[in-house]
């Protein structure tokens, strides 16, 4: 058994018996991975155990590995609860798209930074879920893209929707059926600089078609609860 | 060595209930065995009757009796709480059995409401599966002027908290939040830091 601490983030716990859990957790060195907590609901500090903020842990290395040390990584890194719903889904996608058991040194880092955003931005709701989108839709391989064009060709004045073969394509007219998008709002999408779009439920509508997509059969149960 | 299926099958089927492992199981159905039989049918017929003869509140989401529930669905009042209580207030929380124990505790005399959980979108817990839209149901007929929401400190529970704050203020009701933090007669030296936070950041003027 390591003495090594890893830095990590819990995604995910379930009861296991009367008294242990399972810790989905994200880590900086073994990427995502289950961790089985025993007689962890008996003890004072189980309120240190959740998710949204960074964790030093350690654990063996069994096919279910056993945590055996946990604390705090930086005591001052709560969340307010008025973003809780939106770390739910956060979560949910991470859960969802992130292979197990295969380093991913740069979601972590994107996810603890994303994180650390939460905790001190202003920002509303809605840039912080697209922006969410988008990054981690990078992270995972699954960049916004345009159609053959590049950035410097995006007229402003013009529309432009989201064909998911394709990326984004100019359109006549915004009377089309796709959602679109004015090219102020797409060059502000592809430049990541959320809090200018001006439509951001229409960029959220468009991520989400993106996610379901990729998703397949397993839902997104979170859009019951942000819709 | 023969052994007997159905007792095996009883043990088993004891495990479920928490706090019981297989040792706790098989004494648990020894004991049973050993009892006299009128003892253990009266068991069973108790057991198998909360299958069938109990269920839910359809207002509050408390277990009631079949042919309460059902003189409740056919009422316009609530008839769980006694009357001479502030049916204006609510007190939320995340399962019946949150209501006993608030009700058993406290001198708090308004309504109640139980959802059946809390949200959890990666255990395939949304709105409707944990009662939400009966809640809201009841905010737009009933007139509540405030939501006491008692729902754990778990983000789950902190999320659920959230999502039903929304949803009261697009009614315009008060909501309030159950404190949490420092427990009675707790010392500081004893306390996790989140939980010294939580209260600090929670102080009251006196």
């Amino acid at each position: 058994m390591s003495n090594n601490l890893i830095n990590s983030f819990i995604i995910h716990s379930r009861p296991y018996s009367e008294t242990s859990m399972i810790f989905d957790i994200l880590t900086k060195q073994k990427g995502f991975v289950s961790v089985l907590a025993k007689g962890v609901k008996q003890k004072k500090d189980l309120s240190i155990l959740q998710p949204s903020r960074e964790l030093l842990l350690n654990f063996t290395n069994a096919n279910l590995p056993i945590l055996t040390k946990y604390e705090i990584s930086d005591t001052n890194n709560l969340i307010s609860t008025k973003f809780m719903l939106e770390v739910l889904y956060f979560n949910e996608l991470i859960y969802k798209f992130t292979p197990r058991n295969e380093p991913c040194s740069s979601l972590y880092k994107f996810y603890k930074s994303y994180i650390k955003y939460i905790k001190d931005t202003e920002d509303s709701s809605d840039i912080i879920i697209v922006g969410f989108e988008v990054l981690f839709l990078r992270e995972i391989g699954y960049e916004i893209t345009l159609d053959h064009s590049l950035e410097k060709d995006i007229n402003p004045e013009k529309y432009y929707s989201y064909n998911h073969q394709a990326g984004f394509k100019e359109i006549e007219n915004n009377t089309s059926l796709d959602i679109s998008i004015t090219g102020v709002d797409l060059l502000n999408l592809i430049r990541h600089k959320f809090y200018l779009i001006s439509e951001l439920n229409k960029v959220r509508r468009i991520n989400r078609g993106i996610i379901n997509r990729l998703v397949g059969e397993r839902k997104i149960k979170s859009y019951d609860i942000l819709d | 060595m023969k052994e007997s299926k159905y007792l095996n099958d009883l043990i088993e089927a004891l495990t479920i209930l928490p706090g019981v492992g297989k040792k706790s199981a098989q004494r648990m159905a020894y004991i049973l065995l050993r009892m006299s039989k009128d003892k253990t049918i009266n068991l069973a017929n108790k057991l198998s009757k909360i299958i069938t003869d109990v269920s839910s509140c359809n207002i509050c989401g408390i277990y009631l009796d079949n042919e309460d529930a059902i003189l409740q669905k056919n009422s316009d009042k609530h008839l769980c709480i006694g009357a001479g209580r502030d049916e204006s207030k609510i007190c939320v929380t995340e399962s019946p059995a949150d209501i006993y124990i608030i009700e058993n505790s406290t001198d708090y005399n308004g309504d109640y409401f139980s959802l059946t959980g809390n949200l959890s979108p990666l255990d395939g817990r949304g709105p409707s599966e944990i009662g939400i839209i009966r809640l809201e149901e009841r905010l737009k007929k009933n007139n509540i002027s405030e939501l006491i929401l008692a729902t754990s400190t778990t983000v789950e529970g902190e999320a659920t908290a959230h999502y039903i704050q929304q949803l009261a203020s697009k009614h315009n009701i008060k909501v309030s939040r159950i404190a949490f933090g420092i427990p009675l007669n707790g010392e500081l030296g004893y306390l996790d830091s989140d939980t010294i936070s939580h209260a600090f950041n929670e102080r009251k003027e006196l």
